[in-house]
């Protein structure tokens, strides 16, 4: 047997003629020389050939070509989510990608590990939010449709007011980097300040989406006095470097926002008032001609739990407080007004479905007295 | 017909040559695999010539003992390397093996050599036909002197194809069991089965002439 293997292995002195390889090797040359191109096409690919060509076969089958397609399913995958979600970010309420866009800001949000970051997040959301209302309002059509849009979009920035204000209070108790909260406390404040001067001109648009965003509008203050509230609490403690003329000035800022709301109620008070001084005359009949009028009178309205009076009171009490220094107790009563200014809205707007809803009434066509 | 041992340990100084096939080049080196991006993407001659020198020989030898005559174990081989090339640069599969690119080329045109060489056979007119016969009476006397050698080589000829490829590939050549079903596209244990029966048969064969 092992003389059979070496007479095999003896074989191998069988060669070719030298001269023959020498020839044919220069032929061989020749022949491909002849064929070879000027200018030999070299690009990135190439190299890409060069190193797959190097990797051993069996790495490439079994760890290089499955993780190339896990990698491409997952980009798959992530890629088609991310087109997705690029393409939910312009949706409006009331779009098929509108929840697709909020699931993602929710994503967005519960990756971010900070509070400060996700604070500003929420913020920015909530700023997302009003563009959307802005951009309801700006559109023309169904006007039943254009409420249910509006409607969502409050809701939406409700929650997210409500958020911002978890937010504050989760920052109000973080004693570390106190320069930061407070930069990020001031930050809020003044872009909470901005998206209701935004809500505001979007409601005096239109008197339906008024009512509609009255309460967004309340949660959006709410934050604002809360950023005022940590930033006094902050004061108070002594956790920040702010000065007492920096806190007085927030603080008037703050008192000048309750001050504002308050004549505008006072105004929409007065429009209400004259629809209710005015008689509502109800369509009359032939048989029935003017001689008798059919007089409606409203229904009884809820009693105002403040007038703006009493809330001006307040306001000034505020302000004694806070030239007192006692930034505290000014605080409340600061407190007091926004909350008083929100009670007395919402009895008002009450006040004007009731007028409406009595007016609606009066419209439809009465049977004539016999 | 030639007979093999008549090339066998006849010093034809084919390693003296200039373009001596470098010992140093393993196949499936890195150096091969850049020798063939040099043919592949630049088409480069020069490398081509390096592989040419690396392969020649063994190339040869299996054509050789395939087809017998050295004319056309050359014609065979030069047209091995002709093929490759082409097929080297032209081709957009990853080219992981030239051994075994090299050894399939090989078999593939011994296997049109001789599908050639029945058709022509066939079409052999009477006077062509005369000849041939007196041609094999030859070829059968040469078998006889073979056999009076008494040199494995001569019993490999009866061997069935894929029997005599494996003892080539393996004994000859040396190459590894997963080379060997790497060239001959089987798998590492039908080869070793393969290389069993084979060596078995040559076995017995030897020993029935002895």
């Amino acid at each position: 047997m092992d003389k059979m293997i070496e007479q095999l292995k003896e074989l191998k002195n069988l060669k070719p003629r030298a001269e023959w390889v020498e020839k044919n090797r220069d032929l061989l040359l020749a022949q491909i020389s002849a064929q070879a191109p000027a200018e030999a096409k070299v690009s990135g690919f190439s190299y890409l050939h060069l190193l797959k060509m190097s990797l051993p076969t069996r790495f490439v089958n079994f760890v290089a070509k499955p993780m190339g397609i896990v990698s491409l399913v997952l980009l798959f995958v992530a890629g088609s989510g991310a087109l997705t979600v690029n393409a939910a970010r312009e949706s409006l309420p009331g779009s098929i990608l509108y929840p697709v866009k909020l699931t993602s800001e929710q994503v967005a949000v519960g990756l971010t590990v900070s509070e400060k970051k996700k604070t500003e997040l929420r913020v920015s959301l909530a700023e997302e939010r009003v563009r959307e209302i802005e951009k309801i309002m700006a559109t023309a059509g169904d006007s039943q449709f254009k409420q249910q849009m509006l409607n969502m979009a409050a809701d939406s920035l409700k929650k997210e007011m409500t958020n911002v204000t978890a937010s504050l209070d989760k920052v109000k108790n973080d004693k570390t980097d106190q320069a930061s909260n407070l930069a990020l406390i001031k930050q809020v404040d003044t872009k909470v300040g901005e998206l209701a001067t935004r809500l505001d001109n979007s409601a005096s648009e239109n008197p339906e989406a008024s009512k509609i965003l009255s309460s967004a509008k309340d949660a959006v203050d709410a934050v604002s006095v809360k950023a005022v509230e940590v930033i006094v609490d902050k004061y108070d403690k002594g956790q920040t470097e702010i000065s007492s003329q920096e806190i007085k000035d927030t603080m008037e800022k703050q008192v000048k926002k309750i001050e504002d709301r308050i004549a505008n109620i006072t105004d929409k008070e007065k429009t209400v008032a004259a629809d209710v001084v005015a008689p509502i005359v109800a369509p009359s009949t032939d048989n029935d001609k003017v001689e008798n009028p059919v007089v409606t009178t409203p229904a009884v309205t809820p009693e105002p739990v403040a007038n703006s009076a009493d809330i001006k009171k307040s306001l000034d009490e505020a302000i004694k407080l806070l030239n007192a220094g006692d930034m505290v107790a000014a605080l409340e009563k600061m407190k007091e007004s926004q909350s008083l200014s929100s009670q007395m809205e919402d009895v008002l707007e009450a006040k004007i479905k009731e007028i409406e809803a009595s007016k609606s009434v009066s419209d439809s066509p009465v049977a004539p007295i016999q | 017909m030639n007979n093999l041992s008549h090339f066998i340990n006849k010093d034809n100084d084919c390693n003296k040559t200039e373009h001596a096939p470098s010992s140093t080049m393993k196949n499936n080196s890195l150096q091969e695999k850049y020798l063939i991006f040099r043919v592949k993407f630049y088409k480069d001659p020069e490398a081509y010539g390096k592989l040419y020198d690396v392969y020649v020989e063994r190339i040869f030898r299996f054509v050789m003992f395939k087809v017998k005559k050295m004319e056309d174990a050359e014609d065979i081989t030069a047209e091995v390397f002709l093929k490759s090339w082409q097929y080297i640069k032209e081709s957009d599969r990853k080219i992981g093996n030239l051994n075994a690119l090299l050894y399939r080329m090989a078999r593939n045109a011994v296997i049109d050599f001789y599908r050639e060489k029945r058709r022509t056979d066939l079409s052999l007119t009477d006077q062509e036909m005369f000849e041939q016969i007196m041609d094999d009476r030859d070829v059968a006397k040469e078998i006889e002197d073979k056999i009076a050698v008494e040199t494995v080589e001569q019993y490999l000829e009866e061997l069935k194809d894929e029997y005599r490829d494996v003892l080539i590939l393996r004994h000859v050549e040396g190459f590894s069991i997963d080379e060997t079903a790497t060239i001959m596209q089987k798998s590492s244990s039908n080869i070793r089965v393969l290389l069993h029966r084979a060596t078995k048969r040559l076995k017995e064969l030897m020993n029935d002439h002895g």
